[in-house]
């Protein structure tokens, strides 16, 4: 008996672990069922017994566990030569800076300057276009200034970056192969998934020139064809081939993400696999918790940890390579900014005495110093006194003398303590603001390192940066106000600059510390967040999700004479794979709900595997919903690839299910396919390559009306 | 790991499941009146497993077979008060409505929100129209409640505070009608409970939960629309679970009652807020499930399910769409009145609500053609331009959108140059020529003669690659250039007059402009111009601009040629309810996602499950209105969905290994009962943390009830195995608790005294902000003395010290932990608190002045400053205030006399700037009391700037 368990769960399929139970027929189960009443209780044993038998009967006739072979990896070389060729045809060809290689571009330059720079994305793509171009002979000196630069002109080796995306992109086309194969079908089914991806027109657009997606795309497909054959061997595990395909799907995670946050779909999509995989596993009563348990913590190694660890590392190679500042980045604090190279270090006297005089910085925001000139307020209703502001850079008039509140009386040196009354007087005006100091730390004020607030004695209300700009007769600088009960973190400060001209005045000099590497990642990543919030904008070629399955509008990249590039998918690929999505979905219901009346299925469209797809689709499809920045085109594409395999995998399912006379039903059903998706992509090679048209061409190519190809630029 | 195993298993659990779905279809295991004992005293009731879907096939035939069902007297027992239930309902009705209606027009001033609803209500009255987020049927509830009492809509509750008193408005009558609908919570909730099953403990339990809520008092004693959200959301759960136990007789008129009373309630609740949507998910979410099963099980045929599936369409879409879309209706029917709401809407819109200027317009537009111009998309206004330059880019004239009509929204539809030339030659300059599609014209300005221009530069505000900054340029005397040209391009025209379609038509034809030279297309998008526009809205050239923000329409044209009057005419379609119902929807949607300021009161909704700061609704001398809740319901409502999801994750968990606990047999009716509450709290709590807007408190409310009724449900059913004592135990304990803080917390709930110790000791959690300096209290005399006593043991150092701390203070306000404590919660300042701290400052002030008084003049600087009015007045002011703090100086004097000479002596030693400084000192505090007094806020020339005068001028600000 206990063998026959054994067996039972080794020998578990890829159609059965999943999330769609494998029905059985109607005899068998009519037979347990009528069992269960007649016995009218749970005899655990015989039921057992009886699924063991049938188990061995199924056994037999399962095929659709797939081991990859040496036909494979042929296919796999083929696939990827001709991938090769149709990305990398005329690639040198608009010698123009197009679209978003303005950005990409100058960020390669910039690496091999080695000089800092910001960018919301991560920068583990960016680090690959940058060596692409190093191998190749780009010297870094150009600086892709603005779209239509000529790259002959200034003398630019870019081709070398340009191969790396296509080459990356190429190398799609045979991950959809493996994928469409670990998932159980045959090598016409996964011939025919490779030809949809490398024939979508949209996927070369983008992956022939210096942008990101393509790269993020490669390494989305590449982990997600890892999971899909990891599926396989799950009856094996911690064997050699488990262990390589988990690493390999949380390695190419980790890259996915490092080079695009978009990933963390992806992320998401593995993650509910593997719980669910992680759930279906604890039915089994002979896995031990000891078992279990070190399946878990190898999930969450291979998938947690690593990606975590790759992502990290590409920010410390970032970080290692780009060690010089020119500017100081205000979007940075100090201690960021002073931890490059070049950067010029602050320093000032430590302890902080009545009579010094301080510049005083708002710690949690860069907006700068606390600021006064000798300008009043001009508001109707403000009280015409002398403007208090903050104003980002240093200057005399941010300068502010500390002295003692009127009742008490300072004798020589006394360090200014927490709970003091103080008035800062400005220096260059003799105004005086009213305030009491209130530093967080009980010992005395010292600079830089202490963080406090500031709360008027009178209103106890605390000094407080509103983020406001002033309007022009205060020289739009920021607000400063004084809030009651405001939050702390907008109401600290903290004293950049002591000067002690005091006799006695001890000098010691300190500057702000430098950031260390962890705290360079934080905060760059911090800031990555904010800047990708603030992306709200009216880009003419923005879009929103709803209109990208049925691809609703393009995006220009490019126009040139007599050509264009204007990224648009296959139609014909981009509208089956979203039906066929669709139609799954719906199929699926039908049959569970048939299923559940008849105890029949009405198709034979239960697939795990392509379910997986299928959430993996909607994963990387719906969350953009939710995400109220500025979206694209080119932001679909790693959903586009997961409704491309569901189609594929689809179509092989059917077609599997529909005919007896198997190999005409295939032939047929595939080449009638793969003629509609090449003569589409022949119909729009013009706009994806950027070769020349006719303005004939241009009006055919617009299926739809949306579609604003630029046909003044056609011959 | 096989799929048998899988499949069996889950055959299993769905047999359970249909179980669960069909255990309100048994009615005897659950009814109240004689099983609830029957469950007590043979709890092994459900616990079978086996028998459990025998029993199911039995209800499925008897769901099968209608008359067999019929005939089956034990199928499915109708809800039915029992006299005893009805006494002790009745009873509790009485004492909640005591506590509801108690002193309901206390503060008889306009509080929080009343503001804005008491407005809508005198708004209906008078019939002007005006736009609000809300839908109508709460404000309308108010109007008719205040048209009632008398209310004659105009007094106009402009500002919180203001004094009802004076006026003759109806405000308790109108407050009774929220508090009566709050009051009605308590027996809804009764009866909720009990027809879903729970002991008569629980509903007792559950209506005085719901009745000592404290935030649900507060709310429904004043006119806003939360009580009555709650109300609908309530009844709605209360037919569904009236409709619930119906399940047993379907298509029965009780059945059918039930079912569209919740539609109807439901329809209700989403015209009242549209939080009401998330009622709709609840119930939704219950039938889709129900359905589900029922569409999955082999046994219910196609035409029942199909019928099922209808019935539920009908009562649960159909009608409370009816319900809501009759409320507009009324709506739209009352206000007919031009308002304050026109501006938001279309011309066509505003035609229905008293805009009849705009009715009719020559029809055809020619070369030569005075037209207006409006934006179509946004409503934002009509092409404007004025004699006022850009301060930025090119600095040429003016184009905006402005909203309201004058003289320079006037264009006149012109010539190119070219044409002009080719014109030249032929005599037919003069000839009336029409505007069709395609053609290339310029808009010349009809005032200023500049021609609609636009160039490669960047707009003022939208600083983006791909828009072009749009001006006026040229005049009467320059030509202007090609950069004037623009092609006219009709996007969309009317039926009624066919050639709108190829030739510019006023009104009727929605055109593009194009800009000949850049391509870019005039687009507007909202964004306001700074100060130098006039804040009037920015007009830019947009390069693949979107479509339904590029598109505009003539208003209103003439042409001096042609006599007005028998030029035919076209007017603007009057809109059909529907349009006009659209058409509001889509603005309310845009101002309601507009809602992305900060108020002080405003949370998120991390912070509600826990409670962690109320809203500041009202406040004087004395008396202070904060929404709170009873913390221990708040609290424990959250426990008991936690425990609810986790009992439940346990319970797939063990599940999944194979497991069957049943929980007592009490699991079907834990999943059924706090389950549906459960996801009723999560349909209400989550989504908001989905919306961008500014929240509050009170939109956790309706959550909240569903939390309440969870609690109640989770402690009946984790009491019924114990023993009847110790249920009774437990409950009163929990009562007994929630009574002792709903009583500790009605002061600031009801607006009734307090004292500031009992407010200070109440505080459960330091973030709740009520002020409690604004009670009266000994404390403070108490805190003096002993403060004056520590003074004299003091030596002179520490005496410095000592005044640092603020003397009249009872707790030190300066000390940064608390500071950080409290930081969030602010109280405004209400007249209470800033007496208070005029007092304490003044207290400190003084000692200050004798420690310096013999060393200046006093008042000096003001005198010396002819020009400052106000500062004499305050002087005035100040002495008076200083003679009221002589007594107290007096006795102080005797008790500093010592220090004071230590003090001069000490004092006499600086040099003279620091005498400068001490004058200043002076001043600063004098502005202090300025600031602090709002009857002084007038402006006031600075003296500060004497003593500056020496000093180097400052540097000039980077700009």
């Amino acid at each position: 008996m206990s063998k026959a368990k054994i067996e039972l769960v080794t020998g578990s399929t890829v159609s059965d672990i999943s999330g769609l139970r494998n029905r059985l027929n109607t005899k068998e189960s009519k037979t347990i069922h009528s069992e269960d009443e007649s016995d009218g209780s749970n005899n655990a044993q015989e039921k057992d017994s009886l699924l063991i038998q049938k188990k061995k009967i199924e056994k037999k006739s399962i095929t659709s566990k797939t081991k990859l072979n040496k036909n494979d990896a042929l296919m796999f070389i083929a696939i990827t030569i001709f991938s090769i060729f149709v990305r990398c045809y005329k690639i040198s060809h608009p010698n123009q800076v197009v679209f978003d290689e303005v950005h990409f571009g100058k960020f390669a330059g910039q690496y091999m300057n080695r000089t800092y720079f910001f960018d919301l994305h991560p920068p583990l793509a960016k680090l690959m276009f940058t060596l692409a171009g190093k191998l190749t002979g780009y010297d870094g000196i150009f600086d892709f200034k603005s779209i239509g630069l000529n790259y002959d002109e200034n003398n630019v080796h870019y081709v070398g970056m340009r191969m790396l995306s296509a080459i990356l992109g190429a190398l799609v086309a045979p991950a959809s192969y493996i994928l469409v194969r670990a998932s159980g079908f045959g090598i016409v089914a996964g011939i025919f998934g490779s030809l949809v991806v490398c024939l979508e027109n949209g996927l070369i657009t983008q992956s022939r020139l210096i942008l990101l997606d393509s790269i993020m795309i490669f390494f989305t497909a590449y982990s997600a064809m890892s999971y899909m054959v990891f599926r396989n061997v799950t009856d094996k595990p911690f064997t050699f081939s488990w262990w390589f395909w988990l690493l390999s799907t949380g390695f190419h995670m980790g890259c996915a993400i490092s080079s695009k946050w978009i990933a963390l779909f992806l992320v998401a999509f593995i993650g509910i696999a593997t719980v669910y995989d992680l759930w279906e596993i604890i039915e089994d009563k002979d896995v031990s918790l000891q078992d279990y348990m070190n399946q878990f913590f190898a999930k969450a190694l291979a998938l947690i940890a690593l990606p975590l660890a790759i992502y990290i590392i590409s920010f410390i190679i970032h970080f290692q390579v780009l060690y010089k500042i020119k500017e100081p980045d205000s979007g940075f604090s100090k201690e960021f900014n002073i931890s490059f190279e070049g950067a010029e270090s602050t320093t000032t006297e430590k302890y902080i005495y009545y009579g010094s005089t301080v510049r005083v910085k708002h710690t949690n925001t860069n907006s700068g110093y606390l600021h006064s000139h000798k300008h009043n307020w001009q508001d109707e209703k403000s009280s015409k006194q002398q403007q208090v502001t903050i104003y980002g850079y240093p200057d005399g008039n941010n300068l502010f003398t500390i002295t003692p509140a009127y009742n008490t009386t300072v004798e020589g040196l006394k360090h200014v303590k927490n709970g003091d009354i103080v008035r800062l007087k400005h220096k260059s005006t003799g105004s005086i603001s009213g305030s009491s100091a209130s530093p967080d730390s009980k010992k005395q004020l010292e600079a830089i390192y202490t963080k406090f607030r500031l709360i008027h004695v009178g209103l106890n209300c605390a000094l407080y940066n509103s983020r406001q700009k002033l309007p022009k007769y205060a020289f739009e600088q920021t607000e400063v106000v004084c809030m009651r009960d405001c939050r702390p973190k907008m109401s600290t400060w903290h004293i950049e600059f002591v000067e002690n001209d005091m006799e006695g005045a001890k000098s010691q000099i300190i500057s702000y510390p430098k950031l260390t590497l962890w705290g360079k990642i934080m905060e760059y990543n911090k800031r990555m967040i904010e800047t990708n919030n603030e992306l709200i904008g009216d880009h003419p070629f923005a879009s929103r999700p709803q209109k990208w399955p049925f691809l609703a509008r393009g995006t220009a990249y490019w126009g040139g004479a007599g050509s264009v590039i204007y990224q648009l998918g296959n139609p014909a690929v981009w509208w089956l794979s979203s039906v066929s999505v669709i139609v799954f979905i719906v199929l699926v219901g039908v049959n569970h709900i048939y299923y559940k009346k008849t105890n029949t299925n009405l198709v034979e469209i239960d697939d795990a595997n392509i379910f997986l797809l299928v959430v993996g689709y909607l994963l990387h499809y719906l969350p953009f919903f939710l995400i109220g920045r500025e979206l694209f085109l080119h932001h679909y594409f790693a959903a586009l690839w997961f409704s491309m395999m569901v189609f594929v995998c689809l179509v092989a399912k059917l077609v599997n299910n529909v005919s007896k006379n198997k190999v005409m039903v295939q032939l047929a059903v595939y080449s009638t396919l793969s003629l509609l998706i090449i003569h589409s992509y022949f119909t729009y090679f013009p706009i994806t390559y950027g070769t020349q048209f006719t303005k004939k061409q241009c009006e055919k190519m617009k299926w739809r009306k949306n579609w604003d190809i630029d046909c003044s630029h056609a011959l | 790991m096989s799929s048998e195993k899988v499949r069996s298993r889950k055959q299993q659990r769905y047999y359970m499941n249909s179980e669960f779905n069909s255990a309100s279809q048994h009615g005897s295991d659950y009814d109240f009146n004689e099983n609830e004992k029957y469950n007590l005293a043979n709890p092994s009731n459900d616990l079978d497993y086996v028998p459990a879907y025998q029993k199911d096939h039995a209800v499925f035939q008897s769901t099968h077979l209608n008359q067999a069902k019929l005939a089956d007297p034990t199928s499915g027992k109708r809800f039915r008060f029992t006299k005893k239930r009805l006494i002790v309902l009745g009873l509790v009705f009485l004492m909640a409505a005591y506590f509801r209606l108690w002193k309901l027009s206390h503060p008889s001033k306009v509080v929080f929100d009343e503001v804005h609803f008491g407005k809508h209500a005198g708004l209906y009255i008078n019939r002007t129209f005006f736009l609000d987020v809300h839908p109508p049927l709460a404000k309308m509830m108010f109007a008719a409640a205040g048209k009632i009492f008398g209310y004659d809509g105009k007094f106009d509750f402009k500002t919180i505070g203001l004094d009802y008193t004076s006026t003759n408005v109806p405000y308790a009558s109108m407050r009774f009608m929220p508090a009566f609908l709050g009051l009605a919570m308590v027996p809804i909730t009764y009866i909720t409970i009990a027809a879903f099953g729970g002991s008569e403990e629980a509903c007792l339990l559950g209506s005085l939960l719901v009745t000592f809520e404290n935030s649900f008092m507060t709310i429904s004693r004043l006119i806003l629309l939360d009580s009555i959200l709650i109300f609908f959301t309530g009844l709605t759960v209360m037919f569904w679970a009236l409709f619930l136990r119906e399940e047993g007789h379907p298509f029965t008129k009780t059945w059918w009652v039930y079912l569209i009373l919740t539609g109807v309630n439901m329809g209700n609740a989403l015209s009242s807020k549209w939080v009401g949507l998330f009622l709709v998910g609840t119930i939704g979410v219950w039938t889709i499930k129900d359905l589900w099963f029922r569409i999955t099980d082999y046994r219910v045929t196609l035409n029942e399910v199909n019928k099922h599936f209808w019935a539920r369409v009908l009562g649960l879409i159909v009608t409370p769409l009816t319900v809501y879309v009759f409320w507009f209706y009324i709506h739209f029917s009352v206000l007919t009145l031009s308002g304050s709401g026109n501006n938001f809407m279309s011309p066509e819109f505003q035609t229905t609500v008293g805009g009849s200027h705009l009715v009719s317009t020559m029809r055809d537009v020619y070369y030569g053609s005075k037209i207006r111009i409006r934006h179509d998309a946004t409503n934002a206004g009509y092409l404007h331009s004025h004699a006022s330059r850009y301060e930025t880019g090119s600095k040429q004239q003016q184009v905006t959108l402005y909203s309201h009509r004058d003289d320079n929204n006037y264009w006149i539809i012109d010539y190119t140059l070219d044409q002009k030339k080719k014109l030249a030659n032929s005599t037919n300059l003069n000839e009336l020529k029409p505007i069709k599609n395609g053609d290339v014209i310029r808009l010349k300005h009809a005032n200023t003669k500049k021609n609609l221009h636009s160039h490669n530069l960047r707009a003022p505000v939208t600083n983006k690659d791909y828009i072009n900054e749009v001006s006026g340029y040229g005049g009467d005397d320059f030509d202007g250039d090609s950069n004037d040209d623009w092609i006219v391009r009709i996007m969309d025209g009317d039926n009624s007059v066919p050639s709108s379609f190829n030739q510019i038509v006023s009104i009727h034809s929605k055109f593009r402009l194009i800009h000949k030279n850049e391509k870019c297309a005039l687009f507007s998008n909202r964004v306001k111009l700074p100060k130098w526009g006039f804040e009037q809205v920015e007009v830019v050239c947009m390069k693949h601009a979107k479509y339904p923000k590029s598109i505009w329409r003539i208003e209103s044209a003439t042409h001096e040629k042609i006599n007005y009057d028998t030029a035919p005419k076209v007017s603007f379609k009057i809109p059909g309810f529907f349009e006009k119902f659209i058409e509001s929807h889509v603005v309310m949607l845009r101002v309601n996602n507009g809602l992305t300021g900060s108020h002080f009161y405003d949370s998120r909704p991390f912070s509600w499950i826990y409670l962690r700061r109320g809203i500041g609704y009202w406040s004087e001398k004395g008396h202070t209105i904060y929404l709170i809740g009873n913390p221990i319901i708040w609290w424990l409502a959250f426990v008991s969905i936690v425990s609810f999801v986790a009992i439940q994750l346990v319970l797939v968990l063990r599940d999944q290994r194979g497991y069957n606990d049943q929980m007592f047999g009490y699991r079907a009716q834990y999943m059924n009962f706090t389950g549906f509450f459960g996801i009723g709290w999560a349909m209400h709590y989550f989504p908001f943390f989905l919306m961008g807007r500014q929240l509050f408190l009170h939109h956790y409310l309706p959550a909240l009830w569903f939390g309440i009724v969870a609690l109640a449900s989770s402690i009946d059913i984790f009491t019924r195995k114990v023993s009847s004592k110790a249920r009774t135990v437990i409950m009163c304990a929990l009562l007994f608790y929630t009574l002792r803080l709903y009583f500790l917390y009605s002061p600031v709930g009801y607006g009734t005294s307090w004292t500031r110790e009992a407010c200070e000791k109440s505080k459960m959690l330091s973030s709740w902000d009520f002020s409690c300096k604004q009670y009266p209290s000994i404390a403070e005399k108490l805190a003096k003395q002993t403060f004056d006593k520590d003074q004299g043991k003091k030596d002179n150092e520490k005496i410095q010290e000592a005044e640092i701390v603020d003397p009249g203070q009872p707790q030190p306000i300066d000390n940064i932990d608390e500071e950080i404590r409290l930081n969030q919660p602010a109280p405004m300042i209400n007249d209470e608190d800033k007496k208070k701290l005029e007092s304490d400052w003044e207290k400190f002030k003084n000692e200050d002045v004798k420690g310096s008084a013999s060393l200046q003049p006093e008042k000096k600087d003001g005198e010396s400053n002819p020009e400052n009015k106000n500062d004499k007045q305050d002087d005035k002011a100040g002495e008076i205030q200083n003679k009221e703090e002589k007594k107290e100086e007096q006795k102080q004097e005797e008790q500093k006399k010592e220090e004071q000479k230590k003090e001069e002596q000490k004092q006499e030693e600086p040099k003279k700037e620091e005498k400068k400084e001490e004058e200043q000192k002076k001043e600063e505090q004098k502005e202090n009391q300025q600031v602090i007094d709002k009857k002084a806020e007038e402006p006031k020339v600075e003296n500060e700037n004497q003593v500056a005068k020496d000093k180097p001028a400052p540097a000039e600000p980077k700009p």
